[in-house]
This record gives C-alpha cells, sequence and structure tokens, in this order.
C-alpha cells in the first residue's frame, strides 16, 4: 500500500505547471466518465425489463442531486473530449509541445461555454426556470 | 534557447499491443469527441432529461431509423468502454507496482469489461419494443 501511495503522490506533487494540471484533471474526468459509463450501461439494461421498471430508473435522472452529478458528467466529457484533442495535436503536430500551455487556454474557450449551456439546461429545472 | 521539437514522423511505428493501445486512444478520442459529445448535447440539451422516457427510447431503437440508432448506440457502447477500460488499465499500470496486485487489478478489469459490453451490446441487439 506505501508504494501505492507514493506513485500516487509523486503524481500529484510533481510540478509540471499547467501541463501537470491538464494531466490531472484528465485522469479525474475520465475515471469518473468511465464510471459512469459502467452504471449507465447497467440502467439502460434495465430497459429489457419493461416499461414500469425502466421509467422508474429514468425518474432518478431528473431528480436535483442527479441534476447536480449530471453537470459534473457533462463537465468532464467535454473537458476530457477537448483536452484529449489537445494531447493528440501534441502528439502528431511538431510544434505542439512548444504551445501546448496556449492549447490548454483555449481547451478553456471551448470547454467553459460549452459546459455553462449544458448547466443551465440541466439544473434550471430545479429553480422552476425553463 | 535551443527548441527541440519532436518529429513523431521520425519515429518508427513498432507494433506491438501497447503502441496500438497508444494509437487507438487517439482514433477513439476523435470518434468520442464526436459521438459522444454529441450523445450528451443531444439528451440533455435538446431533448433534456426529464422528457427522456421509455418511448423516446423505443421508438428510436424501433422506428424506421431503428438501424442508424442502434450502430449508434453500438458504437458509442464499444468505443467509450474500451477508450474508458484502457484508461482504467493505463490508471492501474501507473500507481499499482507490485505484479500480483498489478495482475488482479487488471484481470478484474477485463471481467467486469467483457460483463458490462456483453451486457450493453444485448440491451441494444435483443430489444423489440
Amino acid at each position: 500500500m506505501g508504494n501505492v501511495i507514493s506513485a500516487f503522490w509523486k503524481g500529484v506533487t510533481y510540478k509540471g505547471g499547467p501541463g501537470h494540471y491538464a494531466f490531472i484533471l484528465h485522469r479525474l474526468t475520465g475515471i469518473g466518465v468511465a464510471l459512469f459509463l459502467v452504471l449507465h450501461i447497467l440502467d439502460n439494461f434495465v430497459i429489457m425489463f419493461g416499461e414500469e421498471a425502466f421509467t422508474e430508473v429514468l425518474h432518478l435522472y431528473s431528480n436535483p442531486v442527479m441534476r447536480l452529478l449530471e453537470v459534473f458528467l457533462i463537465f468532464s466529457v467535454i473537458y476530457h473530449a477537448f483536452n484529449g484533442l489537445r494531447v493528440i495535436i501534441v502528439d502528431f503536430w511538431a510544434p505542439g509541445s512548444h504551445v501546448q500551455r496556449t492549447l490548454w487556454v483555449l481547451v478553456w474557450v471551448v470547454v467553459l461555454p460549452l459546459s455553462l449551456i449544458a448547466a443551465w439546461f440541466t439544473l434550471a429545472p430545479i429553480f422552476g426556470l425553463r | 534557447m535551443e527548441r527541440h521539437q519532436v518529429e513523431l514522423s521520425k519515429y518508427k511505428f513498432a507494433g506491438g499491443f501497447e503502441t496500438w493501445a497508444w494509437f487507438f486512444m487517439r482514433i477513439s478520442g476523435v470518434v468520442l469527441l464526436l459521438i459522444a459529445v454529441f450523445h450528451l448535447l443531444l439528451m440533455h440539451v435538446y431533448i433534456q432529461v426529464e422528457n427522456i422516457t421509455y418511448d423516446v427510447v423505443a421508438n428510436r431503437w424501433t422506428g424506421s431509423w431503428g438501424p442508424f440508432w442502434k450502430s449508434y448506440d453500438i458504437a458509442l457502447l464499444v468505443f467509450a468502454l474500451t477508450h474508458g477500460f484502457n484508461g482504467l488499465r493505463w490508471v492501474v499500470d501507473d500507481y499499482i507496482h507490485r505484479a500480483g496486485w498489478n495482475v488482479f487489478f487488471k484481470a478484474l478489469l477485463l471481467v467486469i469489461y467483457l460483463v458490462v459490453i456483453a451486457m450493453g451490446a444485448y440491451t441494444v441487439f435483443s430489444f423489440t419494443g
């Protein structure tokens, strides 16, 4: 267990600047989305048990706590997608590694507005808006 | 300051499982950027969660566009789950170095992957309404 913690701690405390923060967030969002994916395939499987059972599962997604988690999910997917694109550009385009910080700023320029729009549509009904 | 540019094209593609896994993450990443982000915006912004009902899902799979949506959902399932579980495999490799536990967690991931992908494929293929 000690070496697991030390390997993990090295990954967290490495002073890599913006590229390192980009990596940490990429890893966290990736793990989060992968776990949700398993849950999502299981909840879809419930459709095989008929309309009533499936409707009950679908209702879970409209409750306020789930809506808040959905905002994290939406942000995670969008961040992971666009930061992943940044990783691909750095990998395949030679000058990419020199502009990776700028690319990370561009990632936020795309991710923030998209996430905020999706967050509005997801959260507004809780406050009786929309 | 001298600038070192790493030209990927200068490296020979060595092949092997790990190289293909690395390559697959890039290819599936681009595919998922398109199909997973579209799925998300379609369900949460366009349709919106409170409007997703049994009928919405059932009609999509059994309607005239059924083959399209079933193919779309199978592509999502295969690309997302394979991408996600290969990512988790890398996480295990990064932090769990002791041989026994490393193999144990990766074997566990493989079992969960196979069970979940089978359940997903079964749902999409055998659903008749």
